[in-house]
């Protein structure tokens, strides 16, 4: 009978050692580690945070605008309920108390631009200074809004208004210094160039007569006054731009 | 907040002080007169002449008592019907003298064929005596040559009834000699030759007219207004010899007939 014996030593170059295997086992272990967290990943995790600020921030923003443009439109309302009376008093007053009343619908602003032009167009006698002066007292709020409606005015082709609505606006133009105007103005000179009783823009003020065309007299008096503002407002935005490059090229204010 | 909203506060502010105060204190006085858009041709504005010794009704009474008597008699003038006169009644409208006629106002007048406006006061009897004040301010006649605002003063011995004063003021000439001066300038300036002939009859008309209502000695501004009408006359004579447009009868007058007429009207 023979009995085996197990080998002195284990042949040292197949089995590793217990050390070795440790250590690649941690080696996998750490493998097995989640990687760093990179953009997309913070990105996520603070999209809620972010949605929430977005929306709240979108929220703000139409609330508030829809807020202003409520509040505009009371704002709105509320002028004409305290022009009305204003006005009524304008349309039937004397010359002396068309001056007040003028003056105070003025002070309203951007909303009494639209009441005074149609002052004009009425025609009373001695009612269109009052009606320039509060055209003349609403720019000096609400300048950029009475400078758009007067050109609304010249730029009409419909003989919706009277001739001495059109010249009484082109003359607020030029008082106004409403630059941005000019070029509806130099497109209402060429207009009107042309123009003939029958054709003018604009009717005349007999308000019974059938056609009611302006006479030859005020055609002449609306070109020359649309002339001179075109001039006016010509040598302001001249002045303006020699201003800006000065400016530009020295400095200062 | 910013200036412009300061500002805007503080016009609202003013314009609710005048709408609460001003306005309505100033307005009680309302009048306008819409007839002037309204009504066609030459037109004469008369606007109220204060009685003084009639209470308010009777005031309105007269006024209409005035307006029928004066607008017939203009309506009887022998005018053709296109440059008839027709009296537009302003009730309640009063001027206060030169300030209420700024260049602006004047010239819409014009625009509207207004050649006349006429107010003015008929104070209570004192002293066996009436005066009697009015205003007429004449359109168009240019400001820088020729005042066009005329004050007169009447004074009636008798006391009178205030229908017989309606019936005396209604018979004015003047306010229809100061409308022909007006007419006269204004178809001159409206139709050229074809209304020479036309405008020559208003100036004698009016020469005539203004002479018979100032008597043999005209002062000041009366003078001055006889002057203006001789010189236009003199002026459309000239003007009509030389001007090839016409063909009237006034192209026919001999150079020393001209001379003549315009030596005798203030050697114009």
């Amino acid at each position: 009978m023979t009995t085996a014996t197990p080998p002195a030593h284990p042949p040292a170059s197949t089995a590793p050692s217990v050390a070795d295997r440790l250590a690649s086992i941690e080696k996998r272990l750490d493998g097995l580690k989640p990687a760093d967290k990179d953009r997309w990943d913070k990105f996520e995790k603070m999209s809620g945070a972010l949605w929430a600020v977005v929306t709240f921030l979108v929220s703000v923003l139409v609330t508030g605008r829809i807020e202003t443009a409520l509040k505009e439109r009371e704002l709105h309302l509320e002028n004409v309920k305290d022009m009305q009376e204003i006005m009524v008093q304008f349309h039937t007053a004397n010359d002396q108390a068309a001056m007040s009343s003028a003056l105070a619908l003025g002070a309203h602003g951007r909303y009494a631009a639209v009441p005074l032009i149609q002052e004009l167009q009425a025609g009373i006698v001695g009612h269109r200074p009052a009606a320039e002066a509060g055209l003349r007292a609403a720019a000096a709020i609400d300048h950029d809004v009475v400078c758009q409606q007067l050109s609304g005015v010249v730029g009409n082709r419909t003989r919706l208004y009277q001739f001495e609505v059109h010249e009484s606006a082109t003359r607020l133009l030029a008082d106004l210094e409403c630059v941005r105007a000019i070029d509806a103005l130099a497109r209402y000179k060429d207009r009107l160039r042309g123009a003939t009783p029958a054709t003018a823009p604009f009717t005349g003020v007999n308000f019974q007569a059938s056609p009611n065309d302006p006479a030859l007299a005020d055609l002449d008096r609306v070109r020359t006054q649309a002339q001179a503002a075109l001039t006016a407002l010509q040598s302001v935005k001249d002045s303006t731009d020699s201003g800006t490059l000065w400016q530009r090229w020295f400095g200062g204010s | 907040m910013t200036h412009r909203r300061i500002a805007h506060r503080a016009l609202r502010v003013v314009a609710a002080a005048l709408g609460a105060f001003v306005v309505p204190a100033v307005a009680s006085a309302q009048a306008v007169c819409t007839d002037i858009n309204n009504v066609p041709g030459f037109k004469i504005v008369l606007d109220d002449i204060q009685f003084a010794a009639a209470p308010a009704d009777d005031q309105k009474v007269l006024m209409r008592l005035l307006i029928s008597q004066l607008g017939s008699r203009l309506e009887d003038l022998p005018d053709p019907a296109p440059s008839r006169y027709h009296l537009v009644p302003c009730p309640g409208r009063t001027p206060v003298g030169e300030a209420s006629f700024p260049p602006l106002t004047v010239r819409d007048l014009v625009t509207r064929d207004v050649l006349l406006e006429v107010w003015g006061d008929v104070f209570r009897p004192s002293g066996g005596k009436q005066l009697v004040a009015m205003n007429y301010v004449m359109m168009p006649l240019p400001r820088d040559t020729m005042n066009p605002f005329l004050q007169r003063q009447y004074e009636r011995k008798i006391v009178s009834s205030p229908d017989e004063v309606v019936e005396w003021l209604a018979g004015f000439d003047e306010i229809s000699a100061y409308a022909s001066v007006g007419r006269a300038i204004r178809v001159i300036d409206a139709q050229g030759a074809p209304g020479y002939d036309s405008a020559k009859a208003d100036f004698a008309t009016a020469a005539q007219g203004l002479r018979r209502a100032y008597g043999a000695n005209p002062v000041g501004a009366q003078k001055q207004l006889l002057e203006y009408v001789d010189a236009q006359q003199c002026a459309l004579l000239r003007r009509a010899r030389n001007d090839a447009a016409y063909k009237g009868t006034m192209r026919l007058l001999p150079q020393s007939t001209v001379d003549r007429t315009c030596a005798s009207g203030g050697n114009q």
